[in-house]
């Protein structure tokens, strides 16, 4: 590879924080991370164990306590501040509220660093402006006020302004942390489609796995030794990363969904007959309460799923009865006395 | 009606009531003179009578100048320490600003005596340049002290409750400072803290006019970076803004803007708070190069019509002005607390 075609590469990063006197405490080290033209990174991670003290030096708000970065193979300490800004954008977690200002004010912002000490708009800012709005579907809501949106939409504005900044690379802090399961799929896939459309270079930090694995390119993938796993979503599930930087006592990584599971220990196997999907979600119930399905003849019991006349009815028999019940709801209560 | 020509009309008819308020100011008070007579007089030509000449002319000109600049100044620091704090209570007044250029003032004319120099209150230049650095130099360090908290505290009340108590503390030690000062000067220090824009000579405003104008100045520079400052400090730094050297100059503004005027006005209240309010949700407006010259509009306009009123009352005699600008100002604060909720939508709070 090589080094002019990544727009931003870190040289043994350290980042932490700096106590009072000398000493630092140091959250992740020796980090030799590059980002590409047109990559869409996630940076996944428990809490506390640095994502927002990355992303925070990876900013230039915190100073790096060890090590360097480039920015267009441009050191970070010798940018400005409005340099910076022609650069590199951010979007944060938090809730905004501002007073009179409506969408298209707030987008019309992210032209700051380019214009004059006064503020004022040129033909080119109108253009990018319009286009950005156009682009992240907010062209019929630019005169809406901001504080009357939603959050969701809230969050579209933020990314429509970091658009506008015009800048190769796009920092987002858990840009879906506080959105309802739709929302957050919508604006992840806004991000894949502006990769596409721009080429440009967005990080992006989340504690939301599954959906991290679905839209990221790249994931960097904060591990219990100070260190940050870099690969494709499936090769860290593969290798074994992802267990490793997650599971604990109660939790387990499931690496054939790609999700968390629960860690309990079943005491309780049974049998499960019947229509695929029927079967898998009639699963899904038991293991919720500590029941593990298994096929052998070593069952503790048996569930068969029949179909009657459009009607599902479930067959259990446990514990030398047999019992007829017609959700799954009912099946649970049984299975619980 | 598009958003601008709405905006268009607003700017045309505050104005007017500039004019108006501007030339009411003038015309109304103790002495009674026809408005016929008012008018030769402000057009250049002199009326009859010699003593109303003197009247308007060293007097009430002056007064309602001085009116104009103490609304403009009040109600511009105001904005700028709300959007600074992100708080929709801040001002001079109420975060204790006003109170350290009080002290400042206290220092000054209280120990006036003791220290040697005898001289009466508020009369010489010097003694005014004096007393207006030592107003700038407490403003600046309470508002230097709010900004160093403001970062330890989250929440916006406490800001508050913060700067009131600060207010508490200087009260308890400018009553020392009052105690151990002689009558006369505790008189002139009691008077001048009722706030009045009368004090005010022409030669003083030819200090006052470019000081004042200095900060309205810097405050108009800050523009961007203020409206910046509205979607939070880590945007606005992310969006290039250098934070330390606008806060750095927002302190001078404010510093200029709140603590001049007190030393030539005494403090006055809820001005500076309530009129960037009102501007705001009149004009539906966020953009601080709007905003700034239309709080100064405003302003103007609330602080005449507040001296308007403090001659009114009684015919005899005027009432200070920080009776009048509370009785109007306090309410408005009342109203924003109430609508707290909604005040939310207008700046995060914590």
């Amino acid at each position: 590879m090589i080094e002019s075609s990544k727009i931003l590469y870190t040289k043994d990063l350290a980042v932490g924080y700096k106590r009072k006197k000398s000493d630092a405490y140091i959250l992740l080290d020796h980090l030799n991370l590059s980002v590409e033209n047109g990559e869409l990174i996630c940076l996944l991670g428990q809490n506390g164990f640095g994502k927002s003290t990355l992303l925070r030096t990876l900013t230039g708000v915190q100073k790096p306590i060890k090590g360097d970065f480039f920015i267009n193979g441009k050191s970070i300490s010798s940018y400005e501040r409005s340099q910076l800004a022609k650069v590199l954008s951010i979007v944060l977690t938090e809730n905004l509220n501002i007073g009179e200002v409506s969408v298209h004010s707030v987008v019309s912002m992210g032209r700051y660093p380019h214009n004059n000490w006064l503020g004022m708009l040129s033909g080119k800012d109108h253009m990018v402006i319009n286009n950005v709005l156009e682009i992240t579907g907010l062209s019929s809501y630019k005169e809406k006020m901001f504080n009357e949106l939603s959050d969701g939409f809230k969050q579209k504005v933020m990314i429509a302004r970091a658009l506008a900044q015009d800048t190769s690379i796009i920092l987002l802090d858990e840009p879906t942390a506080f959105l309802d399961i739709p929302t957050r799929i919508e604006i992840l896939s806004m991000l894949r489609s502006l990769i596409k459309q721009f080429n440009k270079s967005i990080i992006f930090s989340s504690h939301d796995l599954d959906l991290a694995l679905q839209t990221a390119d790249i994931i960097w993938l904060i591990s219990k030794d100070q260190k940050i796993e870099v690969g494709s979503p499936e090769d860290l599930v593969l290798n074994g990363h992802f267990e490793k930087a997650f599971n604990k006592k109660e939790i387990k990584f499931h690496p054939q969904r790609g999700i968390f599971k629960m860690n309990r220990t079943a005491d309780t196997r049974i049998q499960v007959k019947g229509n695929k999907l029927d079967v898998i979600w009639t699963e899904r119930a038991l293991e919720r309460i500590g029941i593990a399905t298994d096929n052998s003849e070593k069952s503790d019991g048996s569930i068969q799923i029949e179909n009657k006349d459009g009607k599902l009815i479930w067959q259990l028999n446990h514990n030398s009865q047999i019992v007829e019940v017609h959700s799954i709801g009912e099946l649970i209560k049984h299975l619980k006395k | 009606m598009s958003i601008t020509k709405r905006k268009k009309i607003i700017a045309a008819f505050l104005f007017l009531l500039l004019g108006l308020s501007f030339f009411f100011d003038i015309v109304l008070g103790s002495v009674r003179i026809p408005i016929s007579e008012a008018l030769n007089i402000l057009t250049g030509s002199f009326s009859g009578n010699s003593v109303w000449d003197t009247i308007i002319i060293e007097f009430r000109i002056p007064k309602a100048i001085t009116a104009i600049l103490a609304g403009s100044a009040l109600s511009v620091s105001g904005l700028l320490m709300q959007t600074f704090f992100r708080n929709p209570l801040a001002d001079p007044f109420v975060l204790g600003i006003s109170s350290g250029a009080s002290f400042g003032v206290a220092l000054v004319v209280l120990t006036a005596g003791s220290i040697g120099i005898n001289i009466l209150f508020l009369s010489g230049l010097l003694n005014k340049i004096g007393i207006t650095i030592a107003a700038g130099i407490g403003a600046a360090v309470i508002l230097l002290l709010i900004t160093f908290v403001s970062k330890k505290v989250s929440s916006n009340i406490t800001l508050l409750i913060f700067g009131l108590m600060l207010g508490y503390i200087i009260g308890a030690l400018e009553s020392i400072l009052k105690y151990f000062s002689s009558p006369e000067n505790l008189q002139g220090y009691v008077i001048w803290g009722m706030g009045n824009f009368g004090n005010v000579i022409w030669n003083d405003l030819f200090l006052l006019i470019p000081i004042i104008l200095t900060g309205l100045i810097i405050a108009f520079i800050l523009s961007k970076p203020l409206n910046l400052l509205l979607l939070g400090e880590n945007y606005a730094v992310s969006m290039g803004v250098n934070i330390k050297a606008i806060r750095l100059l927002i302190v001078i503004a404010v510093g200029i803007l709140g603590g001049v005027i007190t030393a030539f006005c005494g403090p006055i209240a809820f001005i500076g708070i309530a009129v960037p309010h009102i501007t705001r949700k009149t004009l539906g407006e966020f953009d601080h190069k709007i905003l700034i010259p239309a709080v100064c509009l405003v302003g103007s306009i609330l602080a005449l019509l507040c001296d308007i009123i403090s001659q009114l009352i009684w015919h005899e005699q005027t009432i200070p002005i920080n009776v009048v600008t509370s009785l109007v100002g306090a309410p408005v604060v009342i109203w924003i607390i109430i609508q707290q909720r909604k005040v939310k939508h207008s700046f995060a709070m914590e």
